[in-house]
């Protein structure tokens, strides 16, 4: 028996879109559920305060947001390839 | 009067607001390393910025196979889960950049869930997503470290907007539950869901080890 266990820096940053929809239509997932996170993935803007200093948003293209409760399920369909 | 307006006018609490000293960066070269202080707001953005939101490169266009499987399940959206995603919010957590408090989703549950079910349904049947929705405001956290210049002690929370935070949390749950009841995940793989917590897998190594000493295999 062997058990790998991995503590993956900059995992959700680190996910590429379009795999993430393709390995979820290719695991079953219907088209509705890919096309909708699709829209809702890319372009999500973060806005960083500290101190009462607000940063302007900042619009990322890539990887999936950290923080919501659905980035977990998303990265373990990314990750299960 | 003055004081009174400020305390009336700003956030619910200001307990556990960070105040961010100087930050310490290293740069490592060739034969020594130095280290940059970040002291203006403008440079601590900047570095917390690189740190939390980095800009990776992108892997290669994958090969999408000629033709995806029968999707296993169908999407519907059942209104009994947005009554239990709306039961597990906190009522005076911190809001989002949209400042609407939970509990007004909590305390109007039975108003509201008629004009909401039918908004993240079009959301799916239309395929759109709202550019209000996709903001969010990450604030930070210290941890119980003792030198707080370092980058790396400095926890980013990200707090949602409230109406999109119901949807998300719902489509999560939907997409646990099913992926587990049709077994799109791989059984032995752990992790960032509910019940496949590292501590599961090391339940799940010991049943095992207990099954083969039961059947004489160790």
């Amino acid at each position: 028996m062997s058990a790998l266990f991995l503590n993956k820096k900059s995992a959700f940053p680190s996910v590429v879109l379009t795999h993430l929809v393709h390995d979820m239509r290719a695991r079953g997932v219907p088209p509705q559920y890919t096309q909708w996170i699709g829209c809702k993935v890319s372009g999500y803007k973060k806005m960083l305060s500290f101190d009462s200093y607000e940063l302007e948003p900042l619009t990322l293209s890539k990887g999936i947001d950290q923080g919501y409760p659905l980035s977990g399920i998303l990265f373990q369909f990314y990750n299960t390839d | 009067m003055w004081t009174a307006h400020h305390y009336h006018s700003g956030d619910p609490t200001d307990g556990g607001k960070a105040c961010i000293p100087s930050l310490k960066t290293m740069h490592m070269e060739v034969a020594t390393s130095t280290t940059q202080l970040a002291v203006t707001n403008k440079d601590k953005a900047n570095l917390l910025q690189v740190t939390f939101f980095p800009e990776l490169t992108a892997g290669g266009p994958s090969q999408p196979p000629p033709e995806y499987p029968t999707p296993k399940f169908k999407y519907i959206m059942i209104t009994k889960e947005l009554y239990y995603a709306i039961s597990k919010l906190g009522p005076y957590k911190v809001p989002g950049p949209g400042r609407i408090q939970n509990v007004v989703l909590i305390q109007c549950t039975d108003l509201i869930i008629p004009h909401l079910g039918p908004l993240y349904s079009t959301t799916f049947d239309l395929g759109v997503y709202l550019d209000c929705w996709r903001e969010s405001l990450t604030v930070l956290r210290k941890t119980a470290k003792p030198d707080y210049t370092v980058l790396g002690v400095h926890h980013p929370i990200t707090l949602l907007n409230t109406i999109p935070k119901v949807l998300v949390a719902c489509v999560a749950t939907d997409l646990v539950q099913l992926s587990e009841i049709h077994a799109l995940l791989l059984s032995n793989h752990f992790g960032c869901c509910p019940g496949r917590t590292t501590l599961d897998s090391l339940h799940f190594m010991v049943k095992l080890i207990k099954d083969a000493w039961c059947k004489k295999k160790l």
